[in-house]
């Protein structure tokens, strides 16, 4: 009962920080000089990257705390955070292309962020692919655990090694700050913490449903070795 | 007592597989067969072209590759050979090493059919510094051998295998494929080896990786 009103209350408060963040994205900021409305893209591309990598982060290290400690709650949070991570990546990977179809004239080119971020969505669908593909759950959560580390690890190695080999991805944030007028750094910054906000609440919803959803296949179990067993006594 | 286990375990392997002929008989048919139509492909090239082409002997490779792994696992599933390796009395790390070196001595094998049928059916030279290419090409074997082993391992209970396994290893294997290509071209036609030195790094890295990180976390892997 608590649980529905504090989630509730979250609701309403991200509801309308989102409405406050569209107002800043299409109407506040203004247009860019070279690229016109279409810099208004970025504002959801930059904040879709940070949730993504901040959700493939909690990811890996909700892995390692799940295989020192074995307690389920961290395989849940893993889980969760993988399937969130996801949606963020494919998002990044949809408004990315909308981009450079405005801006470079192509929908899709073999830039190293462009490239690594596509690796980084095929491994997060092997991640979820493996996880449901293995039936018992004690082992599904130790090697997704496992798969998770190593894929966190792997990360950085691929998206050097496409760097050397070919990058025109542009960098609004640099060693000397944002390449970006005041009013556009607001609403950018505006944006990421919505999107963190919306990240954290969903990883709590997909985290309980998660438990929900272990308790019914427990139940599930419960029952079927009950109506075995009753099969077996009327012979 | 470490290395005698290693060598019981891999000769096992390569005793089963010079009897039965089956994994490298399939790998090699099935690049010759993939060979073959990429001839059928780029047979109206100009030669100008045909010299971009070393670098997708790769890809021949790393499929072939993948096909073997799979069906390396497929024998390990038959007769429960895993569970019985599972119980003697070693360190479990040992199974994977010498999956390791038997997959990538079998996986030598068929390179060194595949190689020459590669340079005959799409017109290539010899590479010009071959002594780098034969090391490129170990480095590069084991490696993939090693990561594709660890994860057949991952995906061993999953029951989309077949689809799992490359899903999660062609993607892990990306920076070994840039690698690798990028120095198969530059020595085939020894042309930029002075900037190499990163790729040679992402080779030499991915090789002390895959070996060092699955050994480590083989153990959990295979808990019963």
């Amino acid at each position: 009962m608590v649980l529905a009103q504090v989630r509730k209350g979250l609701l309403a408060i991200l509801f309308a920080a989102m409405v406050v963040s569209q107002y800043l994205d299409f109407i506040w900021s203004p247009p860019e000089a070279q690229m016109g409305d279409t810099v208004r893209i970025l504002y959801y591309h930059v904040a879709s990257a940070t949730d993504a990598f901040l959700a493939f982060g909690i990811t890996a290290i909700a892995s390692i705390v799940f295989l020192i400690k074995k307690n389920v709650f961290w395989d849940r949070l893993a889980a969760a955070s993988a399937e969130i991570g996801l949606v963020f990546t494919t998002l990044v990977l949809v408004s990315g292309s909308i981009w450079g179809e405005a801006v470079w004239n192509v929908w899709w080119t073999w830039d190293p962020t462009l490239t690594s971020t596509l690796i980084l969505w095929f491994l997060y669908v092997g991640y979820l692919l493996l996880r449901v593909s293995i039936a018992n759950r004690d082992r599904s959560a130790r090697v997704s655990a496992v798969f998770g580390i190593i894929a966190a690890i792997d990360l950085p190695i691929i998206h050097e090694s496409v760097t050397w080999w070919r990058g025109i991805h542009p960098s609004v944030i640099t060693a000397t700050g944002f390449n970006m007028p005041p009013s556009m750094v607001l609403t950018l910054l505006f944006s990421i913490a919505v999107f963190i906000f919306f990240y954290l609440f969903l990883l709590c919803m997909v985290t309980l449903l998660q438990q929900d959803k272990d308790a019914l296949d427990d139940l599930r179990e419960q029952v079927r070795k009950k109506l075995h067993q009753l099969q077996n006594e009327r012979g | 007592m470490y290395l005698r286990s290693l060598w019981v375990l891999t000769s096992k392997d390569l005793a089963v597989e010079f009897r039965t002929k089956t994994l490298f008989v399939s790998a090699v048919t099935f690049a010759f067969l993939l060979l073959v139509l990429l001839g059928f492909s780029v047979s109206g090239w100009s030669m100008y072209e045909v010299h971009s082409l070393p670098s997708v002997l790769w890809v021949l490779i790393f499929i072939a590759g993948y096909l073997g792994l799979n069906r390396q696992d497929d024998k390990e599933r038959w007769d429960g050979a895993l569970l019985g390796a599972l119980m003697a009395p070693m360190d479990r790390s040992v199974i994977f090493y010498a999956r390791v070196l038997s997959n990538t001595l079998f996986m030598l094998l068929v390179e060194l059919v595949l190689v020459p049928m590669f340079m005959l059916v799409l017109r290539q030279s010899v590479p010009q510094v071959p002594m780098l290419f034969i090391l490129a090409t170990l480095l590069c074997t084991l490696s993939f051998m090693a990561l594709g082993t660890f994860l057949t391992s991952v995906a061993s209970a999953s029951n989309l295998r077949e689809i799992v396994v490359p899903i999660l290893l062609f993607p892990l294997a990306i920076p070994l494929f840039l690698a690798v290509q990028t120095i198969t071209q530059a020595v085939w036609y020894a042309s930029g080896l002075g900037l190499l030195t990163a790729w040679w790094a992402v080779l030499g890295g991915y090789a002390v990786l895959f070996l060092v990180l699955p050994g480590l976390l083989f153990e959990i892997l295979v808990e019963v």
